[in-house]
């Protein structure tokens, strides 16, 4: 037997004394007069020669208080009754600590019901670390890791008997609103498990040997498809019941391309519940309500007994469970914009959904070239506040407070056209031809006719732009260190390469794009297109978009500062430093909500962090099988699979206490 | 019979209406003994009355105006005529005046001072020697060798006098009124016999005198049937001992057989002694205890 709330016991050091005080604090009685007292305490001597336990009887009502305060006290630890042999040398514990576990069932989250029974079933099998409390003899040890995994895993406790640390450890598992990615627990269970040493005959020893692992989830896991359990066996303990969830699944915005203070909100709201759900989808920009919208999803009918071993994440959109939004509105600074449903149901994570909106930018380029219409005439078609022309001498000689403010460059891209140079105030620099003169940068043997080799489409630089019939007459050989990011490359080496250093971030092109066929192919304003507002925004226009709980974020710092302080949405604050770029990164978003940098460059400040994940939001618990091994699913209630014994306690109190009653009544004592 | 000791005699000891009817009473002896006046009880000895009881020979110096000469002129003898001899009866109220007898509804001190009363008077008007002795750790209040019918008043005021107060020594009091009372007679003795130094000693002492004794125990009703509940702490009005119980159903049944058990006992403890024993509960109207319980009982004709 072993107990779940040890406290409880401090409770007898309080109550015991307090007992026994009032026990010897005997009772007050009431004076009475009689003519004589013979008679009476003749009759109680004869009552208390013939009671039988004469020594004890005096004691009794004491006696029976102690044990019907231990009887309460007992059922108070909760204590609870081994039922669960454990024949193997070592068991893994997984518990899910992803969004969907946050769902509230009945009073408690999943997450907790999970600790909870991971406790017992911690208790249930070691009886030996757990000290004093522990009844019964000692047996064979158990050893017990704990994993627990969201997006990542992390061992909580690597394999240890000590029962009390592994409880600890258990209940300071801390909750997360992240994606689940069981792939990397159970690589990580596997890498404990897999014997690393060889057998004495020189054969690994067999993985089947004492692996049993026991995964506490609601089976809402995204990345069921590409799981494998490599031998062992796998108990699957289902938390939870609840299915009624209605989530806000996508939160975009999008400024309008020509009027960038008009702004268009986009919201996509899904219904998971069996019942139809109406709700008021509200808009708030910077704590303010903007907008509001009443919206009524319909049901998604309970399909009646889930194949386990189907894996597709959740049912299909039932028809009008799925409603899209789409608000329009205009804004011309930037802010955090948040959508919120009024509703309240069982996880209350993915009820609101928050983007930050950067201000519109109009950004200003500076073009150093001799001449080239090209260049001028694509950069005149973008929208952009100012495009100024230097020829290069002029760049060279002008003076310094019309390029830079504080060592930074005035403009936000400059674009250089066949023009080494050394005049480089940190800021964003596009070389046509041409190379910063910098010691990591070198230029090799120049090149001749050349096509195009490959290019890196999935580069937001080189979004939509397609070099399949780009033939440059001449171009240089870059020679870059290996940390600079190859775009394009030649038959020489690069022909695009992306280099930042010392808060200078650099585009470098080969060749020219007068001496190439790239000038009248509609890929180069494309280019031109992406690679400005690449540059412009510190190149990070595509990473603007979603951030998901446990992505890591990227935050650019203001020149010459190299520590920023970042407030997380629970108000807690972290101390960041920034790396050679001039960009901080922090991982630890497990939970939703607005992130806030200080200091940080205007509107890159702050990261809205979302759930957004239909895979999290559809809490309907659900069971699996993995592919390989042998996955049994063990008790599918939220109740536990331990029994507790505590209302035997109970009603053992009440049976002494009726005791302790019938003895007050019968009780005679001087 | 009406109940006498009502509200407006509560503090007479003896209403008149009662002591008319206490006049055609007697106390009675079962045996015969020799007093020290004349009276009007018959006396072992041979005497002066008018009755006859005996002859016998003459012998030198015998009253020559007693012999039978109807005899001398048949017989030719010389006898004696012997008459009965009528003498007093001493006639002694033992009653217990210890604090405890100052308790109970109705009270047993006034019950007990009650009956002394009522004997007393039963006993002067017949021409009794009558002494009264209140008694609590000692022998501290008595009356000796009062007759008289005159001496009523006398009497009913030295009993009303006699405090309650004290504890209870039966065997010390028995000892001294063995020592100073020298008369035989009748001795009633009346208390509640709660004397935690018991009883039997203090019988013995008083039997020693061969004497016609009579006992009286009296007892409230509180005492036969306790009315109390709770946890207590029972203090004992003579000593101040202190019993802390806890009323419930067994210790009452304990009590009330403990208490039947002890009166069994002295009763017992009495007949086998040749004493006449009356027990009585303070709420048993006085006139019916005098008036036909006494009377039962042989100690009142």
């Amino acid at each position: 037997m072993s107990f779940l709330n040890l406290w409880a016991f401090w409770i007898t050091a309080a109550v015991v004394p307090a007992l026994l005080i009032l026990y010897f604090l005997k009772l007050r009685r009431r004076e009475e007069a009689v003519s004589s007292t013979l008679l009476w305490k003749r009759a109680v001597q004869d009552l208390q020669v013939n009671a039988p336990f004469q020594k004890l009887r005096k004691n009794l009502l004491l006696f029976l208080q102690l044990l019907l305060l231990a009887a309460g006290i007992f059922a108070l630890a909760r204590p609870i009754v081994e039922s669960e042999a454990a024949e193997e040398s070592s068991l893994i514990i997984l518990i899910d600590r992803s969004a969907s576990m946050n769902t509230m069932e009945e009073g408690q989250t999943r997450l907790e019901l999970a600790k909870e029974q991971a406790v017992r079933l911690v208790k249930t099998l070691n009886r030996t670390g757990s000290r004093w409390f522990t009844f019964g003899g000692a047996k064979a040890d158990t050893r017990v890791m704990v994993i627990t995994f969201a997006d990542r895993a992390g061992v909580v406790s690597p394999f240890t008997t000590n029962t009390s640390d592994l409880v600890d450890l258990i209940r300071n598992i801390t909750p997360t609103d992240a994606r689940t990615n069981m792939r990397e627990a159970l690589e990580l269970a596997e890498a404990y498990t897999m014997p690393t040493r060889k057998g004495v005959d020189n054969a690994p020893i067999s993985p089947e040997q004492g692996s049993r692992i026991i995964l506490f989830s609601d089976g809402r896991i995204g990345d069921l498809e590409d799981l494998v359990l490599r031998g062992g066996v796998m108990e699957l303990r289902l938390i939870g019941k609840q299915r009624a969830n209605v989530a806000i699944t996508a939160l975009r915005t999008q400024r309008n391309y020509e009027t960038p203070e008009m702004i268009n909100t986009f919201l996509q709201v899904r219904n998971y519940g069996p019942e139809e759900v109406t709700t008021d989808v509200s808009l708030y920009l910077d704590g303010r309500m903007v907008a509001a919208r009443s919206i009524t999803l319909a049901a998604v009918p309970v399909h009646a007994g889930s194949d386990p071993t189907t894996r597709p994440t959740g049912p299909t959109p039932v028809e009008g469970s799925v409603v899209s939004l789409s608000f329009p509105g205009q804004l011309d600074t930037g802010g955090v914009l948040e959508a919120r449903l009024a509703i309240d149901d069982a996880l209350p994570t993915d009820n609101s959904a928050q983007i930050v909106v950067p201000p519109p930018v109009k950004l200003r380029v500076l073009l150093v070239s001799e001449q080239n219409f090209f260049l001028v005439s694509v950069l005149r078609g973008l929208p952009l506040e100012a495009v100024d022309l230097l020829k290069p001498d002029e760049y060279e000689n002008a003076a310094p407070d019309k390029l830079e403010r504080d060592g930074r460059s005035l403009y936000d891209v400059v674009i250089l056209d066949k023009h080494n140079t050394e005049r480089l105030p940190a800021g964003a620099y596009l070389f046509f031809e041409s190379v910063p003169l910098i010691e990591e940068i070198s230029v090799g043997e120049p090149l001749g006719y050349h096509a195009m080799m490959w290019w890196d489409e999935a580069h937001p630089v080189m979004r939509y732009v397609g070099l399949e019939s780009v033939i440059a007459s001449s171009g240089l050989t870059l020679q870059a260190p290996e940390e600079a990011e190859m775009l394009v490359e030649g038959p020489a080496g690069p022909v695009l390469l992306r280099y930042a250093r010392d808060g200078r971030h650099f585009m470098i092109l080969s060749f020219s794009v007068e001496k190439s066929t790239w000038y009248n192919r509609p890929s180069f304003p494309i280019f031109m297109y992406n690679v400005v507002r690449y540059l412009g925004r510190g190149g990070a226009v595509a990473e603007s978009g979603p951030i998901r709980p446990g992505d890591s974020l990227r935050i650019p710092l203001p020149a010459g500062e190299s520590k920023t302080t970042l407030t997380r949405p629970d108000h807690t604050t972290v101390e960041l430093t920034a790396d050679a770029g001039g960009v901080a990164h922090y991982g630890g978003t497990h939970q939703v909500g607005t992130y806030v940098v200080s200091p940080g460059i205007e509107g890159r400040d702050r990261f809205a962090v979302n759930l957004e994940d239909e895979s999290e939001s559809d809490i309907a618990p659900r069971s699996f099988a993995l592919i390989g091994g042998e996955t049994v699913e063990v008790g599918r209630t939220i109740e536990t699979a331990t029994p507790e014994i505590w209302r035997w306690f109970i009603a053992a109190a009440l049976l002494i206490a009726l005791i302790e009653w019938y003895v007050y009544n019968r009780r005679v004592m001087i | 019979m009406a109940s006498v000791p009502d509200q407006q005699h509560d503090h007479e000891l003896l209403s008149p209406e009662f002591m008319t009817k206490l006049e055609q009473l007697e106390i009675l002896t079962r045996k015969i003994f020799v007093g020290r006046t004349k009276g009007e009880r018959r006396s072992k000895r041979k005497g002066e009355s008018v009755e006859f009881a005996d002859y016998r020979n003459y012998v030198v110096g015998d009253d020559l105006r007693f012999l039978d000469w109807n005899i001398y002129a048949r017989h030719e003898r010389l006898m004696i005529k012997l008459f009965m001899e009528e003498e007093d009866l001493n006639v002694t109220v033992l009653m217990d005046c210890s604090k405890s007898m100052d308790w109970g509804d109705p009270n047993k001190g006034l019950y007990v001072k009650r009956i002394a009363a009522a004997l007393a008077y039963i006993g002067l008007v017949n021409y009794d020697r009558v002494s009264l002795y209140g008694f609590s750790d000692t022998l501290a209040h008595e009356m000796r060798g009062v007759r008289g019918r005159r001496l009523v008043s006398q009497v009913i005021k030295f009993l009303q006098d006699i405090p309650l107060e004290g504890g209870s020594n039966l065997s010390a009091v028995a000892k001294s009124f063995a020592i100073r009372h020298r008369g035989k007679g009748v001795v009633i003795l009346i208390s509640d016999f709660m004397d935690k130094g018991g009883y039997a000693d203090g019988i013995r002492y008083l039997l020693s005198r061969d004497l016609d004794l009579y006992v009286i125990q009296v007892l409230a009703p509180e005492e036969i049937d306790p009315t109390l509940r709770g946890d207590l702490k029972l203090r004992d009005v003579e000593d101040e001992d202190l019993a802390e119980v806890t009323i419930s159903q067994p210790l009452l049944k304990k009590y009330k057989q403990n208490l039947t058990a002890y009166c069994q006992d002295l009763k017992n403890h009495c007949t086998r002694r040749g004493i006449s024993y009356l027990f009585t509960n303070t709420r048993v109207a006085f006139d019916v205890l005098v008036m036909s319980y006494l009377r039962q009982r042989g100690l009142l004709r």
